[in-house]
C-alpha cells in the first residue's frame, strides 16, 4: 500500500521520507489486525451455523431413514410371508408330485431293468418248467412210476398191463349191470312166486288188494308183512261194512215194535303202528 | 382317520395292495439314501424288486402249461 497516494502535498513536503514509510508500516500493520480479527469472527459465526445446520440436516434424516427402513422392513416382511405361502404350497402340492413322479420314474426304471436283466421268456420257461416238474411228481406218485418202470424194456408190457386192465374193468362193469338186472327180475320173480301161493285159497277181491299192495315188494317184504296186510283188509272191511250198516239205520224209518237190535260187543283193535304205516300207503 | 383308512385298504384289490406297497418301499428306499443309510436302502430295494419279480411269475403262472 502506497501512503503518498493518500496523502496531500503540503502533508508530502512536511514529512520525511522515513516518516512515510513508519507510516505506511503502521497502517499496514493495523490493517492485517484488522483483517485477521474480523477473519476470526466470521470463522466462528460460520462454524457455529454450520453445526447448527449440521444438527438439523442429521435429524432430518434420522427422520427420513426410520421412515424408510419401516417402510423397507414392511415390505421385506410381506415378500417373506408371501414367500412361506409359496414355499408350504411347494411342500404340500408339488413336493407331493413331485415325489410321486419320482417313485413313478424308479419304479419304471427298476422295471426296464428286470426286463434287460431277466427277460419275461426266461421267466415264463422257468415257471413252466417248475410246474411240468410238480405235475410230473404228481403223476409219478399216482401212477407209481419210479425208474425202474421210466426204462423202454418195461414200458410195452406196463402198456400192456395196463390195456389189459381196462379192458377188464370194462368187462366187471358190463357183467355187474347184468348182474343187477339178472338180480331184479329174480326178485320180481320170486315175489310173484310168494304172492301167488300165499293168495291161493284166497277170495278175488282179497287176492286183488294183497297184489296191489304188495306187488312191488321184494320177497322179503313180503314174508315179513303179508299177515299185517291181510288182517288190515280185514279191518277196513270190518269198518266199511259197519258204516253202510249205520247209514242204513239211519235213513229206515224206526217202528215201535220193533226189535231192539243188540249192538255186538266190538273187539277191541290192538294199534300197531306197523299197520297205521301201511293204511296210510293204501 | 385311521379307520377310515383302515377301511379303504380293506376295500383294495390284491393288486393295488401291491402296487401301494411298492411305492411305500420306493419311497422308504429315497429316505434311505438321502440319509445315507445303505443297509436300510437295500433293503427296501430288495422287497421292491422282489415284488417285481413275483409280479411276473404270478403272471406267467397264470398261463396254461400246454
Amino acid at each position: 500500500m502506497n501512503v503518498s497516494t493518500l496523502l496531500t502535498d503540503e502533508a508530502k513536503e512536511v514529512l520525511t521520507e522515513g516518516s512515510l514509510q513508519a507510516i505506511e508500516q503502521a497502517l499496514t500493520e493495523k490493517i492485517n489486525l484488522a483483517v485477521e480479527s474480523a477473519l476470526t469472527e466470521q470463522d466462528d459465526l460460520y462454524a457455529s451455523k454450520l453445526q447448527q445446520l449440521i444438527t438439523a440436516i442429521d435429524k432430518d434424516h434420522t427422520t427420513k431413514l426410520k421412515k424408510v427402513v419401516e417402510a423397507i422392513d414392511k415390505d421385506n416382511y410381506n415378500k417373506l410371508a408371501n414367500v412361506v405361502k409359496m414355499y408350504e404350497k411347494a411342500l404340500s402340492k408339488e413336493a407331493n408330485g413331485f415325489k410321486d413322479t419320482l417313485v413313478e420314474s424308479i419304479s419304471n426304471y427298476l422295471e426296464e431293468f428286470l426286463n434287460e436283466a431277466v427277460p419275461v421268456e426266461a421267466i415264463t420257461e422257468a415257471t413252466k418248467n417248475k410246474t411240468a416238474m410238480t405235475v410230473l411228481s404228481n403223476l409219478r406218485k399216482v401212477l407209481a412210476v419210479d425208474a425202474a418202470l421210466m426204462s423202454e424194456s418195461v414200458q410195452d408190457a406196463v402198456i400192456d398191463g395196463k390195456n389189459q386192465i381196462d379192458d377188464l374193468t370194462k368187462k366187471v362193469n358190463e357183467l355187474a349191470k347184468e348182474n343187477t338186472l339178472i338180480k331184479e327180475n329174480y326178485s320180481k320173480t320170486k315175489s310173484a312166486l310168494i304172492l301167488e301161493s300165499k293168495a291161493a285159497g284166497l277170495s278175488d277181491k282179497k287176492r286183488e288188494y294183497i297184489k296191489r299192495v304188495l306187488g312191488d315188494k321184494s320177497p322179503k317184504f313180503i314174508e315179513e308183512n303179508f299177515d299185517y296186510t291181510l288182517r288190515l283188509f280185514d279191518k277196513k272191511e270190518q269198518e266199511r261194512i259197519s258204516i253202510i250198516k249205520e247209514q242204513a239205520f239211519s235213513k229206515r224209518e224206526v217202528k215201535a215194535d220193533a226189535p231192539v237190535v243188540k249192538p255186538t260187543p266190538t273187539t277191541k283193535q290192538v294199534s300197531n303202528p306197523y299197520v297205521t304205516e301201511l293204511d296210510k300207503i293204501r | 382317520m385311521s379307520k377310515q383308512v383302515n377301511q379303504e385298504v380293506n376295500t383294495l384289490s390284491a393288486e393295488e395292495l401291491q402296487s401301494l406297497q411298492e411305492s411305500a418301499n420306493i419311497e422308504n428306499f429315497i429316505n434311505s439314501i438321502s440319509s445315507k443309510n445303505y443297509a436300510l436302502a437295500h433293503k427296501y430295494l430288495e422287497q421292491v424288486i422282489d415284488s417285481k419279480l413275483k409280479a411276473r411269475i404270478a403272471a406267467s403262472l397264470d398261463k396254461p402249461l400246454f
